[in-house]
This record gives C-alpha cells, sequence and structure tokens, in this order.
C-alpha cells in the first residue's frame, strides 16, 4: 500500500505544504535579525572603538599633555606636541591620532591618568579616503562631546573600588 | 579650593564610593571639602587595576601619581582636578606626605594578582590601603589623639576587608583572589568553585574566618569610643557601615556570592546619622 501513499502525498503537494507550514511558523517567531544601521547589537562596556577625548563637566578638557599615550602607543599612532596657553595652563596644541596605524589596543586610555583618551563604544566610522582618518585634536574633542554619556556609564559599570 | 574641583571630587565620591562619601557628610561644613579631595584621590588610586590589562601600566599610573603628590608638596599642582582639590587641602590642613605614600604603595599589591599567602598578609594589605586614609581624614577634623590613631587602625582593617569579602564575586568575575591562599588550602575552597560564582560551605568557612577577624577590630575600636574626641567620628564612622555589611554576610552564613549582598544599603544614612548622635562607632 506504501505505493498509494506516495501516489496520494504527490497529487496533494504533500511536502510543499508542509514546506510551507514551516515558513509560516517562523511569521509568528521572534526575529533574530537586526534591521542594523537602525538596531545595533549589545557591545560590551569595555568595548573598544573609535577615540575619544573628554572634558570635565565644567567644559574644560581633561587633556594635561602629560605624553603617557603617546609613549606607550605600540603602533605610535598618536602625536602631541603641547606648550602653555595663554592662561599658563599646559595643554596640547596639537594631538593627532592616525586611525590607520591604531591597533585599537585600548593602552592609550589605561594609561591616561586623567581618564581623557578614551576608546568609545562608536565603531562605525568609515570614512572615503585615507585623510579623513587622520583625527585632529577638534575632531576627538567633539568626538567626546558626542560620545560622552555612554561613555561616563561604560566607566561607572565596573568600579567596585574599596 | 576651587568649586569645580571640590564639586568634582564629591561627586566622584558620591558615584564611587558611597560608603565613604555618606560618612564625610557628618564633617563640618568647612572640612568636608578636603574630606571629599582624600577620598577622590582615593578612588583615583584604588582603580589603577580595574582599569589596567598589564602590571607594567599600573605601575606607570602609580609612578605618575607618586610624582603628582611629590609635586603638589613642593607647591606644583598638576592639572587634575583631584590634584588641585588635594594640594588645596594639604596646604590648608598641613597633611603629612607619608601616609599618601603608603597608600600609593599598597596598591602595588593589587597589580600583582596573587592571592595574599596568608592571614596576615591580607590584614597588613588592609591596614595600608585604608588606614592612611582615615589618619589624614582625623588629620583634616583635627582630632589626631593617641586613641584615635589605634582607633583608625582597627576601623581601617575591618573597613578594608569587609570591603573585600563584599567585592568576592567581582574580583572572582576577573579571575582574582583576595582571599588568603593558606585559608583556602586548609578549608579546602578551590579557586575554580570560587570563578564558577558556586558558593560552596568552604567559602562559608573562609568567609567566617575573615568576618570573625574584622568584628575583633571593631569590638576593639567600640571600647576605645569613650575616649575618642566627637570631632573625629566622621572619619572613624566608616566602621558603622562596616559592621552592618558583616551582619548581612553573617546572616547569608557567609555566602558572599549571594546576590542580596550587592543590594544598597537603604538604612545605612539612618543607621549613621543615629550612630552620629550617640556618638558612637
Amino acid at each position: 500500500m506504501a505505493f498509494l501513499d506516495r501516489g496520494a502525498r504527490t497529487m496533494l503537494l504533500w511536502e510543499l505544504l508542509s514546506g510551507m507550514a514551516l515558513t509560516l511558523t517562523y511569521m509568528f517567531k521572534p526575529k533574530v535579525t537586526l534591521n542594523y544601521p537602525y538596531e545595533k547589537g549589545p557591545l560590551s562596556p569595555r568595548f573598544r572603538g573609535e577615540h575619544v577625548l573628554r572634558r570635565y563637566p565644567s567644559g574644560e578638557e581633561r587633556c594635561i599633555a602629560c605624553k603617557l599615550c603617546e609613549a606607550v602607543c605600540p603602533a605610535q599612532a598618536i602625536t602631541i606636541e603641547a606648550e602653555p596657553r595663554a592662561d599658563g595652563i599646559r595643554r596640547t596644541t596639537r594631538y593627532d591620532i592616525d586611525m590607520t596605524k591604531c591597533i585599537y589596543c585600548g593602552l592609550c586610555q589605561e594609561a591616561c591618568p586623567v581618564d581623557a583618551i578614551v576608546e568609545g563604544p562608536n565603531f562605525e566610522f568609515a570614512t572615503e579616503t585615507r585623510a579623513e582618518l587622520i583625527y585632529t585634536k577638534e575632531k576627538l574633542l567633539a568626538n567626546g562631546d558626542r560620545w560622552e554619556s555612554e561613555i561616563a556609564r561604560n566607566l561607572a559599570t565596573d568600579a567596585p573600588y574599596r | 579650593m576651587s568649586k569645580e574641583a571640590a564639586t568634582y571630587c564629591a561627586e566622584q565620591s558620591r558615584r564611587f564610593d558611597r560608603d565613604r562619601y555618606l560618612t564625610a557628610l557628618f564633617a563640618p561644613e568647612d572640612r568636608r571639602g578636603a574630606l571629599f579631595a582624600l577620598y577622590a584621590f582615593n578612588l583615583e588610586i584604588a582603580k589603577t587595576r580595574e582599569t589596567v590589562s598589564q602590571p607594567m601600566l599600573g605601575q606607570i599610573r602609580l609612578q605618575w601619581w607618586r610624582e603628582a603628590v611629590d609635586e603638589c608638596f613642593a607647591g606644583r599642582v598638576r592639572e587634575h582636578l583631584v590634584l588641585r582639590a588635594l594640594a588645596a587641602a594639604i596646604t590648608r590642613h598641613g597633611l603629612p606626605r607619608s601616609p599618601f605614600d603608603r597608600l600609593i604603595d599598597a596598591r602595588e599589591f593589587d597589580l600583582e594578582d596573587r592571592p595574599p599567602a596568608d592571614f596576615p598578609q591580607l590584614e597588613s594589605y588592609a591596614d595600608e590601603t585604608a588606614t592612611p586614609l582615615i589618619l589624614l581624614a582625623l588629620k583634616v577634623l583635627d582630632a589626631e589623639t593617641a586613641e584615635t590613631v589605634l582607633a583608625a587602625r582597627h576601623v581601617g582593617i575591618a573597613q578594608a576587608i569587609v570591603g573585600l569579602l563584599r567585592a568576592v564575586p567581582t574580583h572572582a568575575r576577573a579571575k582574582r583572589l583576595y582571599l588568603p591562599a593558606r585559608l583556602m588550602d586548609a578549608a579546602e575552597l578551590r579557586s575554580a568553585d570560587l570563578f564558577e560564582l558556586r558558593s560552596t560551605p568552604a567559602l562559608g568557612t573562609v568567609v567566617g574566618v575573615l568576618a570573625e577577624a574584622a568584628h575583633s577590630h571593631l569590638t576593639a575600636a567600640s571600647t576605645l569610643t569613650p575616649k575618642l574626641p566627637a570631632a573625629g567620628l566622621p572619619a572613624l564612622l566608616p566602621a558603622v557601615l562596616a559592621r552592618s555589611q558583616l551582619r548581612r554576610i553573617e546572616r547569608l552564613g557567609g555566602d558572599v556570592l549571594h546576590p542580596a549582598l550587592a543590594r544598597p544599603q537603604i538604612m545605612a544614612p539612618v543607621l549613621l546619622a543615629w550612630q552620629a548622635f550617640r556618638g558612637r562607632i
């Protein structure tokens, strides 16, 4: 009777229907994909993305031109020049990061005693030309202003200091 | 002290070191700024191990702070908001140099990622990381007497041990251990269990020993209470919070991995106010 059974299944398009039923069940299940540019996957608070230079709440820049990040950078991607400002406080006049050299190891933020340079949560900074990947101080400070709230939250996440 | 630096220090200690922040609120208003500066400085050096991935970078950071404190005492202040507040506190209250060095040197132990060999080593680590801070706070409050210095050591050790017990889950997640190796061996507590956050009876045994030691330090401190000047109380109030945390740990049977321990102490301000009113620690 197997011949009749198989024949009936073929005539009634049974395989096709069971396949479509499976498809239908997935229409009611939660989606596993992300609508990427609008939805983003979870990131670790320690994620090391695009660099930012942070400011104090008063708006004063944190960086004091100690050059520890420049010294520690294994890819030598950071260039700093510094001199006293008009009010006598030493600040950087130039803070460049060559993002094509950077290996995103995070040593710069680990060395920074004032938590000024931080690798933020941004990973979407593709550019059209190489020249745009040479970040200047202005660009880094602007990044800092844009990402400050996320960065402050990430820094606070693992902090059970006693 | 500039207002900006003072606000920053207070905000930092409020966010990251709530226990000490609450106790500082019991100090007279003109001393509070200096206390916040001290506590914010302590935060900056205490976070070294959590910030760095390699011991060398930690050493670089600590050395930076060592030199920065050096320069504070020489009258040159590096452009760090905490240092600006700290330098003001140092000149205003004539703070001594050596407690700062003790605090920074003690943090080098964090970088080694090696558990303390035995209880005396843990005790001396606790002593070095917490006591100098209390001594500096006492100096700010003009309450340095033979008794307060003695009490400072007891309170410091107890506070640091309780702090380490509360931080066991966090440290375990980072595969770090602060429980004395010899005690762990004796109780047959395996580090693998701890790293997987599995609470075992052995953990209760080890925690029990440490809690007992912290408790005896707290008792020793509170027997000194009648001789302590009232002005010094805010510096020693962390003992109150340490005692209530110890009670929580005991109620959980020494299971420091229990999530209940991570919940904030809602009653802490009330408890502190009551004890400050009674003038006891």
